[in-house]
């Protein structure tokens, strides 16, 4: 029987699954930005919630899923946030973008926060109550929620610039 | 039994032959599957699609593909030493 080689369809079956590996790594930066952005949305969406909504517990539990998925997301890919360019193959021209969008968003949040923090502080100083202690709880934990993903280093925003 | 008219010249392992091509055949393409479903790319595109996906909704889907894609991670760092 001449007719059949085993080798050349163990390499046809071997160039097929390298392909299918290789289209799997090129998809990869854009889901790992569109990560990136939709786990930042939804830290947004979900504190915003647990600020001003009366549903705090829906609020939380998302804050709570998005700041997890943040961390181990930062701590296996590179982050888009950080000015200098990673090298691990992901496209340049998308990462100053997503970082532009996640710095505003994240910081539009932190102003919100910032404030309902300050004006709370206010009115708790002018007439002490339980609710008002409570929403300087949650103003603090929002702040604190938005410094863990920005990791403390502020990326340069075009604000500053002005 | 599939029985061959008797005009046609056959061998008599010829159906051997065949069975024995497509268990290598089916063997490969059985080990290049695991292959891509164990890779490092593959293990990355499922946290990729479980952290977009359970954010902000909370599914179990995008919960178990996370666990898997940190699972298949574990086994390839395993491996490397």
């Amino acid at each position: 029987m001449s007719g059949f080689d085993p080798f050349t369809i163990e390499q046809t079956i071997e160039t097929f699954s390298s392909y299918i590996i290789s289209i799997l790594e090129s998809i990869l930066p854009v889901l790992i930005i569109l990560a990136f952005v939709t786990s930042n949305i939804a830290l947004i969406f979900g504190g915003i919630t647990y600020l001003v909504d009366y549903n705090e517990e829906n609020g939380k539990r998302i804050i709570f899923r998005s700041l997890i998925v943040l961390i181990l997301m930062m701590n296996i890919f590179p982050y888009p946030l950080d000015n200098e360019q990673p090298e691990t193959g992901i496209q340049t021209d998308i990462i100053p973008i997503t970082s532009y969008i996640t710095s505003y968003l994240l910081f539009t949040f932190g102003a919100l926060s910032l404030i309902v923090f300050i004006g709370n502080l206010g009115l708790f100083l002018i007439e002490a109550d339980l609710k008002r202690k409570k929403n300087l709880k949650k103003s603090i934990i929002c702040l604190l929620c938005v410094l863990l993903p920005l990791g403390f280093k502020f990326p340069k925003m075009p604000i500053w610039l002005w | 039994m599939c029985s061959s008219p008797s005009w046609i010249q056959i061998p008599q392992d010829a159906y051997l032959v065949v069975v024995e091509m497509l268990d290598e055949i089916l063997i490969q393409v059985v080990i290049s599957i695991v292959e891509i479903i164990t890779s490092i790319p593959f293990g990355a595109f499922l946290i990729a699609f479980g952290s977009i996906i359970y954010p902000p909704t909370g599914n179990k889907l995008g919960k178990y593909c996370l666990f898997l894609g940190l699972f298949l991670f574990t086994i390839n760092q395993i491996s490397h030493f």
